[in-house]
């Protein structure tokens, strides 16, 4: 690969100012809607637990979107060479996994907790039944 | 033997500046720092059964994190406009455009400083959040406490501790003549007695386990009532069972005003005038100045986990700020160039606009995630 300096390029700066116009005051308004989408979203009164869930995704999906258009216009990675991909894809693997990594201990609890916060949420016992696990024991 | 290298016309290596480089490679280590937070908050959001989604007991404010977004979004806006410009020569609009990423930089801050302030004067802290019924009625009794002291510095001068004021304050009472002893100030000080013993009762049978949760607030509402009743008749403060407060918190002045639905003034015992909203029932926190117990103490609540979510929004939120002040020292480098920016600092120009971005790109994830979320999972 050939990489030949611009004549003003003392610095380094070989691709300073290379990318081609952007649209920028029509992805600020993108990045808005997308705002007023996540705003509207928390106004819906969502009873079901299905329903969260897809509102719930909808939310992050429209945060990812968000999140896209800075990177790829603002940050002008859709017009940066692969090296973008040398740089941002292990991070973005560890970041990733580093939430599949706590997920089993901390999020998913395969064991129940033992914690007063989880007691205090669980339904009162009724007298017999706690006579009848005392009895157990 | 020489070292000189010889000339190629093949540049090894990844072809961007490396300053550019070193940003990128920043930027990617900065990914990481930032997912461990969110990363851990995500996972202990959704893997703590009853963790804290009601944005009024947490005093999260939608409305204010929806406007930073948006503050945000438009700063980053001008950024790339600015190095744009940049890019055009054109160093005084480029110059315009830092000056207005820092204004909305600080605009940011004041509605984070906002939100940081409510969260601080309701005790929504790291460690200060009560998590079971006795945590909660501990909080009250330290409130109350912290409360009717201040209120006795309020009445007795000098920096003698609370016991010494108390000796002080009886003195002044018996020393009172009988023709004054319905006077303002000894009213006043009668009302802060009266307090003082009610205190003094609750706090001696919640260290003894006597009182239920339940038991404190339904005291708290009785002593110290949230809402109150201006008797059209007699201009009177009433609590809304009917309850005469008058010896507490004085007597409605302007009662005309009142009946006309305008906005009313009361006079308390500490002689100040305090407005009150134009209807009848106000509440007790307007009374400011009176025993300002109302307005000091919160009802006793409990969020399980409070703790571990203030933490988390402290410190995504204030690591996140701190990103924020970073990112403005960077563009007041660039402005203090003032006519002497020039294509020699578009380098910085792009690197500093690539790191407001991704400060930008962290809070569009804290956003939801802190704001909305919660908000969606307390619908149900």
């Amino acid at each position: 690969m050939t990489h030949e300096a611009a004549p003003h390029d003392t610095h380094g700066h070989a691709d300073h100012g290379a990318h081609p116009h952007v649209n920028y005051f029509g992805i600020f308004i993108a990045l808005c809607i997308c705002t007023g989408l996540s705003i509207l979203f928390d106004l819906f009164d969502v009873k079901s637990g299905a329903m969260k869930t897809v509102v719930v995704a909808l939310v992050l999906s429209v945060a990812c979107a968000k999140a896209m258009f800075v990177l790829t216009y603002f940050m002008h990675l859709k017009f940066e060479g692969n090296w973008k991909f040398i740089i941002l894809l292990p991070t973005t693997i560890l970041a990733i996994g580093l939430m599949f990594a706590l997920a089993p201990d901390i999020g998913l609890h395969y064991y129940e907790p033992d914690v007063p916060q989880v007691k205090q949420t669980l339904p009162a016992a009724s007298i017999d039944n706690q006579d009848d696990h005392a009895h157990g024991h | 033997m020489s070292h000189t290298p010889a000339k190629t016309s093949v540049k090894m290596g990844i072809p961007i500046s490396r300053a550019k480089l070193g940003m990128w490679l920043f930027l990617g280590t900065e990914i990481m720092f930032f997912t461990a937070f969110i990363g851990t908050y995500i996972v202990c959001f959704f893997g703590s059964p009853g963790w804290p989604t009601d944005t009024h007991q947490t005093h999260i404010n939608i409305a204010a994190g929806g406007i930073n977004t948006f503050v945000l979004i438009l700063s980053s806006y001008f950024v790339v406009v600015a190095h744009e410009a940049m890019g055009l020569r054109n160093f005084a609009r480029a110059r315009q455009f830092l000056i207005y990423t820092m204004v909305l930089a600080f605009v940011f801050l004041g509605i984070k400083s906002y939100e940081y302030n409510g969260k601080f004067t309701h005790n929504i802290l790291p460690g200060k959040i009560a998590e079971n019924d006795f945590q909660a009625m501990n909080n009250t009794v330290k409130a109350m406490q912290s409360a009717v002291d201040g209120q006795l510095d309020l009445l007795v001068a000098g920096s003698e501790k609370p016991h010494e004021k108390l000796v002080v304050l009886n003195k002044e009472l018996s020393d009172a003549k009988t023709g004054d002893s319905d006077s303002p100030r000894n009213r006043q000080l009668r009302a802060w007695l009266g307090w003082n013993e009610e205190f003094a009762r609750l706090r001696t049978e919640v260290s003894a386990n006597k009182l239920s949760l339940k038991q404190v607030q339904d005291r708290l509402e009785v002593d110290f009532p949230k809402t109150v009743v201006v008797d059209t008749k007699t201009s009177v403060l009433k609590a809304a069972d009917g309850r005469d407060l008058t010896h507490i918190t004085g007597t409605v002045d302007n009662l005309e005003a009142f009946k006309a639905k305008q906005a009313y003034k009361v006079k308390v015992p500490t002689g100040e005038e305090v407005s009150i909203a134009p209807d009848n029932v106000a509440s007790a926190t307007l009374l400011a100045g009176v025993i300002d117990l109302g307005h000091q103490i919160h009802h006793p609540f409990v969020m399980p986990y409070g703790n571990l979510f203030a933490s988390c929004y402290f410190l995504m939120t204030g690591f996140h700020a701190i990103h924020v002040l970073v990112g403005m020292t960077l563009f007041a480098v660039l402005l203090m160039q003032g006519r002497g920016l020039n294509e020699k600092w578009a380098d910085f120009m792009e690197n500093a606009g690539l790191y407001w971005h991704f400060v930008d790109l962290v809070w569009i994830f804290l956003f939801p995630l802190l704001y909305i979320l919660p908000g969606l999972m307390s619908a149900a």
